[in-house]
C-alpha cells in the first residue's frame, strides 16, 4: 500500500461529514481517471488502483470508467495481482453484461492454468459473475475440474456447479451422477459442498434422489460416530454445518413418505440426543443442530415417539434465557402444533410470557404461535393478551393485520356470543379506527339473526342472569328470526355506549346507533327518552363524523316511529342540521320531517324489527308504466337509457381526439373542457362569462369539426374537379340535399335537447337567440342547417354565436387573424396566387358573418378557428382529407408552386 | 444459501459488502441501508435474527419469501449475514464466530482499521469461508494456512519475475 492511499484513506477517517468525505472521493476520482487513460501502468501501481477504486466504490461513488482496469489487472501473471484484479472485477461488474464477456476469456485460461491458486481464484470468481449464457463456456473446465487432485478446487467446482444448478437447473441436472460420486470423497468438507447441491434438488425434485437416502443416512452416522478427523470439529461437535444440511435434505426426502420417514428415524433420534451433549455455554452449534432435528421431525411423516422428543426438545428451547433460542423454539413450536397439537400443553404459560418481552422479533412469533394453539377453552384469555400487545403496537400496517386476524380468531373459536359481541367492542373502541366496514355488517347481521348454535346456551345463561320474564322473552322467536334475549343485552350495552358520550371511534358509535335505532324498544336500563337525549347529544357533540351524525338522525327517527314518543330537542335538531353541509344528513333531516309527518303510516314505513323482513321489490318499476304513458300522450319525449346517451357522449369524445392528435402544435386556445361538462349545460353557468364563451367556442370548433369527419366527402368533393375549384352556385343544391338527410337524424337529437332542457331554465333564453339568429342571419341558412345536424349542442352553438356576434369588440382581432389565413387558402387554391402580406382593414359584423359562411361553405370542414393555428401545409391537408384523389394531386401541385412562390420571394 | 455478507460499522458505514447474488450496483448502497437501520435499532438483548418481513425492499422480494437476517455485534462492527430457509439461524451465528476468529488469527486482536486498511485481505479470507453462497471451510487454522499458501507462492512469483529480470538485464 502507497502512503497516497494510506493518506487518503486516514483523511477519509477524519472527515466529519458526509460532504467533506465526498469532496475527497471526487478528488480523487479524478485522479484515478488520469491514471486510467495512461496506456502503460505498472502491475503493481495497477492493483493499487483497483484497490483505491475499490474503497471508493465501497463508499458508493461510481466507478464504472475504470473497471477495465480491473480487468487488466486479472490478466497479471502474478497471483496477487491476479486475485485484486478479479476481485475487483467480481465486485465491479456482476450485472454488467459487456464486461463480464471481456472476463470470460481470461477465466478460461486460468481454469486450465496448472497452478492451483489461479484456479481456484478463477472459480470463485466465476461464482459471481456468471450469468446462463456464460454457462456452456466454462461448463466442461469446471467439470475436469470437479475430479482435480485438491479437494479445495474440488469444492470450488462444486461451489461453481451450484451457481449453475440455481440458474439453470435442467441443463445441469444431467450431471446427478458426477455429484453422487462427489458424496463419497475422502474429505467430509468435499462432501458437505456437494450436499448443498443435493439439498437444492432435494427441494425442486425430491423423487429423483429418494435411491439416496441410504448414503445421506450412512454419512450422518459417520458424523456422529465422532470418526472424522479433528479439523471438522466445531467446539467438540462434529462437522455441525453439514449436519445441519443431512437433516434437512432428509426432511424433504421424507416429506409425505412414510417408507423414506421409516428408513430416517432412527438416525434422527440419535442425532437428537448426541446434540444435547454439546450444550456448551456461547456456542450455539449443538442447539443449531437440536433445532434442524425437530424441524425435520415436524416435516417428517408422524412418529409419536418422535414427536414427543421433538416437544420436549422444543421445551428446552422457550425455557431457555437466551432469546435466540427462544425465539427459534416458538418458531419450531409454530410448526409442530400444526402436527402434534399436544404440544405447548406445557408450556402455555412461558409462551404467553414471551409477550411481555421487550424483543419484537420474539413477540411477533409468539403472536403467530397463539394464533394457532388458541382454541374454545383459551381463546378469551389469549385475546385479551393479544389486545394488551396490540395497545404497545406502533406499526400501523402491522396491527391492521392483526386487528383483523383477531377478529376472525374470535369469531372462529368464540363459545359465547355475549362475550364475542363484548370483545368487539373492546376491539372497536381502542382500534376502531383499524376495522373494515364487513366486520360492522357482520355484528349487525348476528344481533338481529342471532344463531342457532348460541341460542341454546344464550338460554341457559339467561336462566341464570335475568328475571323469568326476560328468559320467556329469549326462548321465543320473533317473528323474522333472531334472538330477543340477545337482542335486548346488546341494546342495553350499546345504549351505555352512546350515553358515555366518549370520543370513541366513528365505527363503534355507528354500530350502536344501528342497533339502539333498530331496538330501542327493548332497552331495560334506560328509558327510550333518555337515549333520545343521549342521542340528540351526541349528535351535537364534535367528535363524531357526519356519516355517524347522520345515522344517529335515523336512528332518532326509528325510535320516534317506534315509541310514539316526541322531544322538542329533535325539532332543534331537524332545523339545525336541514341547512347542513353534508347532504346525507340534509336528506335524513328532511325525511325525518317528511316521515313525523305522516302519523298514520309511520309504522309502516319504519316496523318493528324489520332488518330480515323480505321486501319485494318491482325491478321494472311497474306502478309507473300508467304515469309514463299519460306523459307520453301529453307530448312528452321518450326516455333514452343511459347506454345510448353514453354511446352519443364516445362518439362526441372520439371526435376530439381525433381533434387532439391533429393538432400537433402548441395550442394558444383554452383546452376543451371535459366530456361531462359540454354534455350538461346546467353547469355552464357557474362559470364566469369570458370562459363560458370560450368553452362554447371550443364546443362549436369540436363538433363542427367531427362532423367534417363523419360528413366526409359528398358534398365536397364534387365542388373540385380534374379543373379545380369549380364555384360555389353548383353545390348548393347538393348541400341542401344533405341536410335534408341529416334533418331525419335530428328527431332523437331534439330528444336529447328535451333531456338537457329538463335540467335547465335558462333554456328559453338560449332558444330567444336562437329566433333571433335565425332572423338576423338568413343569408347563413347554410351554416346554421350545417350545425343543425349535431343539434344536441344545437341551442349552444348558437349561442355562441351570438356571443360571439356581441362579444366581437374583443374577439375582433384574433377572428380577423384567422379569416386572413383562411382567405389566404382561398385565393391560393383559387388563383395559384400568393397574397400574403395584405393588410386589410378591420371588418364590420356583417363582413365577418359573410365571410364566415363563405369558409363554412367552402372548407365545408375545419371551421375558421380551428384552422387557424395550424401551418399552411397542415392546413391544405386538412382540408384534403375530404377531397378525392385526383384533388389531392392538384392541391399537392399547389402547395408546392405556394413553397416555391415563398421561396423566391425569400 | 447465503446471499450476502455485510460488515458495517456503528454509524452505518459500510466495511465490506459482499453479494453472491447478481444485483444492480446502485440498489447495493440502499439495500445496505436498510438493513443496518433495522439492525441498529436492536438492542443487544434481542435475538441475532430476524426475518425478511422487518424490512421492504424490491430487491429482497427477488431472492425468495424466506429470507433471514443473522446478525453479531462485536465492538465497533454488526457482522450481518443475509441467508435463506436452507440455512439454521443458529449455526450462521457459529459461521460469523468462525469468520471473525480467522480475522483475528490473520490480524492478531482485529479492529474496524484493519479491515479498512486491508480490505483486499478480508476479502480473501471471507473467499476461503464461503464461496457461491456456500460454506467451505469451517476451521480457522485451516483458513489461516490456505492464506499463508497463497501468500507464500505471490511471493514466490514476484521473487522469480525479479529474477527474470536480472537474467534479461544480464542479457542485455
Amino acid at each position: 500500500m502507497t502512503k497516497e492511499f494510506e493518506k487518503l484513506i486516514r483523511e477519509i477517517g477524519d472527515c466529519k461529514s458526509k460532504l467533506d468525505e465526498d469532496r475527497l472521493i471526487e478528488k480523487q476520482i479524478i485522479i484515478l481517471k488520469k491514471f486510467t487513460k495512461k496506456k502503460k501502468i505498472k502491475p503493481k501501481q495497477q492493483s493499487e488502483l483497483v484497490l483505491r477504486l475499490l474503497f471508493c466504490q465501497l463508499l458508493g461513488h461510481d466507478v464504472s470508467f475504470a473497471h477495465i482496469l480491473a480487468i487488466n489487472s486479472s490478466q497479471e501473471s502474478n497471483l496477487f495481482y491476479k486475485f485484486i484484479g478479479y476481485l475487483a472485477a467480481s465486485i465491479f461488474i456482476s450485472t454488467n453484461e459487456d464486461l463480464q464477456l471481456l472476463m470470460i476469456n481470461s477465466i478460461q485460461k486460468d481454469l486450465k492454468s496448472d497452478k492451483t491458486l489461479a484456479i481456484s481464484i478463477a472459480l470463485t470468481t466465476i461464482t459471481k459473475i456468471i450469468t446462463v449464457d456464460m454457462i456452456p463456456a466454462v461448463l466442461s473446465n469446471v467439470l475436469i475440474l470437479l475430479k482435480h487432485q485438491e479437494p479445495l478446487i474440488r469444492k470450488k467446482a462444486l461451489a461453481v456447479m451450484y451457481t449453475f444448478l440455481k440458474q439453470s437447473p435442467e441443463s445441469i441436472l444431467k450431471y446427478q451422477k458426477d455429484f453422487e460420486l462427489m458424496l463419497d470423497d475422502k474429505d467430509i468438507s468435499v462432501t458437505g459442498v456437494a450436499l448443498d447441491l443435493f439439498l437444492f434438488i432435494s427441494k425442486k425434485k425430491p423423487k429423483t434422489i429418494k435411491h439416496l437416502v441410504v448414503s445421506f443416512v450412512e454419512i450422518l452416522n459417520l458424523i456422529i460416530s465422532g470418526k472424522l478427523p479433528l479439523e471438522y470439529d466445531y467446539r467438540e461437535i462434529h462437522a455441525p454445518w453439514i449436519q445441519i444440511k443431512l437433516l434437512k435434505i432428509l426432511s424433504y426426502l421424507g416429506q409425505d413418505d412414510p417408507n423414506t420417514s421409516r428408513e430416517i428415524y432412527q438416525v434422527v433420534q440419535l442425532v437428537l440426543k448426541q446434540s444435547e451433549i454439546g450444550f456448551i455455554n456461547g456456542v450455539f452449534a449443538g442447539h443449531a443442530i437440536m433445532h434442524e432435528c425437530i424441524k425435520t421431525i415436524t416435516k417428517l411423516y408422524p412418529s409419536t415417539k418422535l414427536l414427543e422428543l421433538a416437544s420436549i426438545a422444543a421445551g428446552r428451547f422457550v425455557t431457555s434465557y437466551s432469546n435466540n433460542l427462544k425465539y427459534l423454539g416458538i418458531t419450531a413450536l409454530t410448526d409442530l402444533v400444526l402436527v402434534y397439537p399436544e404440544a405447548t400443553n406445557k408450556h402455555q404459560i412461558i409462551i404467553v410470557d414471551c409477550l411481555e418481552d421487550s424483543d419484537e422479533t420474539l413477540k411477533r412469533r409468539t403472536i403467530e404461535l397463539l394464533f394457532r394453539i388458541t382454541n374454545k377453552s383459551n381463546i378469551s384469555f389469549i385475546v385479551e393478551k393479544m389486545l394488551s400487545y396490540l395497545k404497545t403496537q406502533k406499526d400501523k400496517k402491522y396491527k391492521t393485520s392483526l386487528v383483523s386476524r383477531i377478529l376472525k380468531l374470535a369469531e372462529e373459536h368464540g363459545t359465547n356470543i355475549k362475550w364475542y359481541i363484548l370483545t368487539i367492542n373492546k376491539i372497536l373502541q381502542i382500534f376502531g379506527d383499524l376495522v373494515t366496514h364487513d366486520i360492522v355488517y357482520n355484528i349487525m347481521k348476528l344481533i338481529s339473526e342471532g344463531s342457532l348454535l348460541e341460542d341454546e346456551e344464550d338460554e341457559e345463561d339467561e336462566e341464570d342472569e335475568e328475571d323469568e320474564e326476560n328468559g320467556k322473552k329469549g326462548s321465543q322467536k320473533t317473528k323474522y328470526g333472531g334472538n330477543t334475549a340477545l337482542k335486548i343485552f346488546s341494546v342495553d350495552i350499546y345504549s351505555e355506549i352512546i350515553s358515555l358520550k366518549r370520543p370513541y371511534p366513528n365505527i363503534l358509535y355507528q354500530i350502536s346507533l344501528w342497533v339502539v335505532g333498530e331496538y330501542s324498544y327493548l332497552c331495560s336500563n334506560f328509558t327510550t327518552e333518555e337515549t333520545m337525549i343521549n342521542i340528540v347529544d351526541l349528535i351535537n357533540a364534535f367528535y363524531i363524523s357526519d356519516e355517524s351524525r347522520a345515522m344517529a338522525i335515523t336512528a332518532l327517527t326509528k325510535m320516534v316511529s317506534h315509541s310514539g314518543k316526541y322531544l322538542e330537542q329533535i325539532d332543534t335538531i331537524i332545523q339545525k342540521y336541514s341547512t347542513s353541509r353534508n347532504t346525507d344528513i340534509r336528506q335524513r333531516c328532511f325525511e325525518m320531517k317528511g316521515i313525523l309527518k305522516l302519523p298514520n303510516i309511520i309504522d309502516k314505513i319504519l316496523p318493528l324489527d324489520s332488518i330480515n323482513a323480505d321486501i319485494e321489490i318491482d325491478p321494472n318499476l311497474g306502478f309507473l308504466n300508467e304515469f309514463v304513458e299519460n306523459s307520453l300522450k301529453n307530448g312528452c319525449k321518450k326516455y333514452i337509457s343511459k347506454e345510448e346517451r353514453i354511446k352519443m357522449e364516445n362518439e362526441l369524445q372520439l371526435g376530439m381526439n381525433e381533434n387532439k392528435k391533429k393538432s400537433k402544435e402548441l395550442r394558444f386556445e383554452a383546452y376543451q373542457p371535459n366530456n361531462t361538462q359540454q354534455s350538461s349545460t346546467w353547469r355552464i353557468p357557474q362559470q364566469n362569462i369570458y370562459e363560458q364563451e370560450i368553452n362554447k367556442n371550443q364546443i362549436t370548433n369540436t363538433i363542427e369539426l367531427e362532423d367534417s369527419i363523419s360528413l366526409k366527402v359528398s358534398g365536397i368533393s364534387q365542388r373540385w374537379t380534374e379543373n379545380g375549384y369549380s364555384g360555389f352556385k353548383e353545390n348548393e343544391p347538393k348541400n341542401i340535399e344533405n341536410q335534408t338527410e341529416k334533418m331525419e337524424e335530428k328527431d332523437t337529437s331534439d330528444d336529447l335537447n328535451q333531456y338537457n332542457n329538463l335540467g335547465d331554465n335558462n333554456n328559453n333564453n338560449n332558444d330567444d337567440d336562437d329566433d333571433d339568429d335565425d332572423d338576423n342571419n338568413d343569408n347563413l341558412n347554410n351554416n346554421n342547417l350545417n350545425n343543425q345536424n349535431f343539434n344536441h349542442k344545437n341551442e349552444k352553438i348558437l349561442e355562441v354565436k351570438s356571443f360571439r356576434f356581441n362579444r366581437i369588440g374583443s374577439k375582433g382581432p384574433m377572428l380577423e387573424e384567422g379569416q386572413k389565413t383562411n382567405e389566404k387558402i382561398l385565393n391560393n387554391d383559387n388563383n395559384n396566387n400568393t397574397t400574403t402580406g395584405q393588410q386589410k382593414p378591420p371588418k364590420t359584423e356583417e363582413e365577418l358573418k359573410r365571410e364566415k359562411t363563405v369558409n363554412a361553405l367552402f372548407n365545408g370542414a375545419g371551421s375558421v378557428r380551428t384552422s387557424r393555428k395550424k401551418s399552411k401545409s397542415q392546413r391544405i391537408n386538412f382540408n384534403s382529407k375530404h377531397i378525392t384523389k385526383n384533388t389531392i394531386e392538384k392541391n399537392l401541385e399547389k402547395t408546392e408552386n405556394l413553397i416555391n412562390l415563398g421561396s423566391e420571394k425569400n | 444459501m447465503i446471499f450476502s455478507v455485510l460488515i458495517v460499522n456503528n454509524r452505518g458505514k459500510p466495511r465490506l459488502v459482499k453479494f453472491y447474488v447478481p444485483i444492480d450496483e446502485e440498489k447495493r448502497l440502499p439495500l445496505v441501508g436498510a438493513i443496518y437501520d433495522v439492525v441498529s435499532q436492536r438492542s443487544d438483548k434481542m435475538c441475532n435474527f430476524f426475518d425478511g418481513n422487518h424490512l421492504e425492499n424490491e430487491e429482497l422480494k427477488k431472492w425468495g419469501s424466506d429470507i433471514k437476517f443473522v446478525y453479531r455485534h462485536f465492538a465497533t462492527l454488526y457482522f450481518i449475514f443475509v441467508v435463506d430457509g436452507t440455512e439454521s439461524e443458529l449455526g450462521m451465528i457459529d459461521l460469523i464466530q468462525i469468520f471473525v476468529e480467522s480475522l483475528d488469527l490473520h490480524f492478531e486482536n482485529v479492529c474496524e482499521l484493519d479491515l479498512i486498511f486491508h480490505l483486499d485481505k478480508v476479502h480473501q479470507i471471507l473467499d476461503q469461508v464461503i464461496s457461491g453462497g456456500l460454506i467451505l471451510e469451517t476451521d480457522p487454522q485451516m483458513i489461516m494456512n490456505r492464506i499463508k499458501e497463497q501468500d507464500d507462492f505471490s511471493k514466490q512469483t514476484k521473487k522469480e519475475s525479479k529474477k527474470k529480470k536480472k537474467k534479461k538485464g544480464r542479457r542485455k
